[in-house]
């Protein structure tokens, strides 16, 4: 299904803007061209000038792993496992890279996870993000939950940056829909580094998963 | 309206009807509708046109709609109506008190997200 058709110009924009993605950050999104026909050329540069901004915010606050893996997860509660794949590959790379370990979560688990409700997402999440190793991780990931579903809460030191990153994703997520069920690449600057991929699948590969039951 | 079930072609096309009808009845635009898909245990790719082309007839008849669920799959198939129906004021939520705050607000549901991408 398609909103509009684009304009040769808006083609011709689109294929110097996923060339340059893929320069600068090492992947392009499916979703880009959607964003082109709902906004028009003006409103998608809009629209990249405050992801680029707010990325920048999201990083500096929480540092580049832990920003993926709060996109993950405020992209699959907004519905789109698109996102959500390719932010958790993300954060899944730069964890083995600095750490040579796997996390606990698959970015392959998130459609199985999607199709559960919301309360036993968080109680998969408090299985599988245990000890106080991951309680950081744990606690922030339950705060962005709460956060959503309370707006009258706030106060913390995160909660401002959270908001603000929910809500880009909801901007974000309703173009982005439309690339769900495809395959995501690896959704940040580490998709740059091909060899650390290959390492990290050979790895999943040989480790015992735990599936989600369907 | 609560919906239950799976969620095929022809199932949507029912509820198409009965939407329809029960707006239909009704002499002036305005109200609001939620769907609520909490009972709706998987849906059809055929399902989803039917249900845009719902939106898009919603979208002049009622102020405000919202398709409420916990599960994010769910919310994302909802998601691809709202966004292909064209229908800024119709938005996925995830609880009655969401969907309550959506239905008090006059912004559409693009532009209420972009205010909230602003610093404080």
């Amino acid at each position: 299904m398609l909103s509009r058709e684009l304009s040769r110009s808006e083609r011709l924009f689109l294929v110097a803007m996923q060339k340059l993605s893929t320069k600068m950050e090492g992947f392009s999104v499916l979703f880009a061209d959607e964003l082109v026909r709902q906004y028009g050329i003006t409103g998608f540069l809009r629209w990249v000038v405050r992801m680029k901004g707010l990325w920048k915010e999201l990083t500096t606050h929480f540092g580049e792993r832990d920003a993926h893996l709060l996109t993950a997860f405020a992209t699959m509660w907004n519905g789109c496992g698109y996102c959500a794949e390719g932010h958790l590959l993300a954060y899944n790379l730069v964890h083995f890279n600095e750490t040579g370990e796997l996390s606990p979560l698959d970015e392959k688990e998130i459609q199985p996870l999607m199709r559960k409700r919301g309360d036993e997402i968080v109680r998969l999440l408090r299985e599988r993000l245990t000890g106080p190793r991951w309680a950081k991780t744990l606690a922030l990931i339950l705060r962005q939950r709460d956060l959503l579903l309370d707006p009258t809460l706030g106060g913390g030191p995160d909660d401002e940056m959270l908001r603000r990153a929910q809500a880009m994703y909801e901007w974000t997520n309703d173009c982005s829909v439309v690339a769900d069920g495809k395959v995501a690449p690896a959704m940040g600057r580490i998709a740059k580094i091909p060899e650390l991929r290959a390492r990290y699948e050979a790895a999943r590969r040989q480790a015992t998963s735990m599936p989600i039951a369907g | 309206m609560v919906l239950s079930g799976h969620l095929d072609g022809a199932g949507a096309e029912a509820l198409s009807r009965e939407v329809r009808l029960q707006l239909d009845r009704r002499s002036a635009r305005g109200g609001v509708i939620l769907f609520d898909l909490h009972g709706v245990t998987d849906s059809d790719l055929a399902a989803r046109p039917v249900l845009v082309e719902l939106q898009k007839f919603i979208a002049t008849r009622a102020r405000r709609t919202a398709w409420m669920d916990d599960r994010p799959f769910m919310k994302g198939m909802a998601l691809w109506i709202v966004h292909f129906s064209g229908d800024q004021t119709a938005k996925v939520v995830e609880t009655l008190e969401q969907a309550k705050t959506w239905f008090a607000l006059d912004v559409g549901r693009v532009a209420d997200a972009v205010r909230r991408t602003e610093r404080r």
